[in-house]
């Protein structure tokens, strides 16, 4: 069955429907949930959350946008009343991979030490990115981390492509401040630059 | 082109979103600016760290999970039982406020002609018509955050109550919430407030402003010279925006916040409250 006829069967009712469209986007959150949370205690509680507020507000999607970004949109709306209400990320992924919740893939870098440095780097960046704010966080995790486009994450965040472009900018520059002012950073930028 | 215009333009100019022009210019700044040449191999690096995160599997505790918290649910839920759950009160909702409409033009009047409302001294009002003059015209100044009221009000002209503050947000608001606690625009626009002309979405848009940019002055001078005549709060935020014009087609709101935000201003567009939805969406 495809995506718009399951989304007919789902507002008939069904939930079986439901759990086969959701299926194929359980993935898409828990993956979202976790990255802009990362693993604080509460984020696989989060991502059950979004997975039933997506089934209550299915009768509300109007096909207006692809299914895809309404999800985005919906997920994010959890994560960010979730981080205003003083939740915080906690624990960067690659952490959450060490404790047992193991990535799909991982590109396989030919130096292990380089690729030992390139997962610390990330690591790193993942623990930075929770001094940064709310709205930051999330066209950052959008764009730098989902790959989202521009016009996509307009239409998720409800905001113009000029906001967004604007707000990444200064997203990437806090986030790039934040690890040049790190202690960790200390030779990392000469040593890139020189390979 | 110079260093801090540069600077302000890697970040699009790495996701190839700035125009042509533009892109020569910078590829040649930083062909020949060392200290450019770094932040952009910087913010590169960056991007391309994030780019490679681990994508999760999903554990199966978590899909049995929410499997069986979605049995627990009402089925109502996701159809058109919600449609009509909502009507169940949206009727009686709206009983209520036509009741209180009608009061308001039948009643106040009535009760101001016989002085059983004396409307306050001339102190008390910020502005509007003089006490007595037969309209109630504004609630006092509450000077809030925006500086005037958004109470219950009459319109002077046609005796009919508005909310300055607006309605209730609806449902699909954008992340954020920013149309919650936008101010309304009363009558501080040189131009009346459009009537509600449909935009292809299906509803209209409001044009708020969030933050000033780097340069206040020359933020304040795009929001004049886009329109906005009435006071600016001190403090702006995505929780505490100021709606600069509502009633717009989302062309008309794409401009104006293209103009604005050519100021530096931070601008965010949203669905009039009593719209039609979007793109879907929710709280």
């Amino acid at each position: 069955m495809d995506e718009q006829a399951l989304i007919r069967s789902c507002r008939e009712g069904d939930k079986a429907a439901f759990e086969e469209l959701l299926g194929c986007y359980e993935g898409l959150v828990f993956n979202l949930v976790h990255r802009y949370l990362g693993n604080s205690p509460e984020a696989a509680d989060i991502a059950q959350e979004a997975m039933l507020r997506l089934y209550r507000r299915l009768g509300e999607f109007q096909g207006r946008s692809a299914f895809k970004t309404w999800v985005y949109r919906v997920v994010t709306n959890v994560c960010l009343d979730h981080l205003r209400r003083g939740g915080q990320p906690q624990v960067s992924l690659d952490e959450l991979a060490e404790r047992g919740v193991m990535p799909e893939s991982r590109a396989a870098a030919a130096d292990p030490e380089e690729a030992l440095e390139e997962s610390e780097l990330r690591a790193h960046l993942r623990s930075l990115m929770a001094g940064l704010g709310p709205d930051h966080r999330m066209v950052l995790v959008l764009r730098d981390m989902e790959g989202l486009a521009y016009e996509e994450i307009a239409a998720i965040v409800g905001c113009s492509l000029g906001t967004v472009k604007s707000r990444l900018a200064r997203a990437r520059e806090a986030l790039r401040r934040l690890f040049l002012a790190s202690p960790a950073s200390t030779g990392w930028v000469e040593r890139r630059l020189r390979a | 082109m110079r260093c801090a215009k540069v600077r302000r333009l890697l970040s699009a100019y790495m996701d190839e979103r700035v125009s042509g022009g533009a892109r020569l210019a910078i590829g040649l700044h930083l062909s020949g600016c060392r200290d450019c040449g770094r932040h952009y191999a910087e913010l590169r690096r960056q991007r391309l760290a994030l780019l490679g995160s681990p994508r999760l599997g999903v554990p199966p505790e978590f899909s049995a999970a929410w499997r069986s918290r979605l049995h627990s649910q009402d089925s109502s839920a996701c159809t058109g039982g919600i449609r009509l759950a909502g009507l169940s009160v949206a009727l009686p909702a709206a009983a209520c406020l036509m009741a209180a409409v009608l009061g308001a033009v039948f009643l106040v009047p009535r009760m101001l002609h016989k002085g059983v409302l004396a409307p306050r001294g001339p102190a008390a009002f910020s502005r509007g018509r003089a006490p007595g003059s037969g309209a109630l015209a504004e609630e006092p100044n509450t000077a809030g955050r925006y500086g005037r009221s958004s109470k219950l009000t009459l319109s002077p002209r046609a005796g009919v109550p508005t909310t300055a503050a607006g309605t209730p947000p609806r449902s699909d608001a954008p992340p954020g919430g920013a149309a919650k606690s936008a101010p309304a625009m009363d009558g501080r626009m040189p131009e009346p407030a459009r009537a509600a002309d449909e935009n292809e979405a299906g509803f209209t848009w409001r044009v708020l402003l969030v933050g000033l940019g780097e340069d206040p002055e020359v933020s304040l001078a795009a929001l004049r010279a886009a329109g906005y005549t009435g006071e600016i709060p001190g403090k702006l935020s995505k929780e505490a925006p100021l709606a600069v014009r509502e009633g717009l087609s989302l062309a008309e709101a794409r401009a104006l916040a293209g103009r604005l935000e050519r100021g530096g201003c931070l601008v965010a567009l949203a669905p009039m409250p009593d719209g039609e939805g979007g793109i879907g969406g929710e709280p």
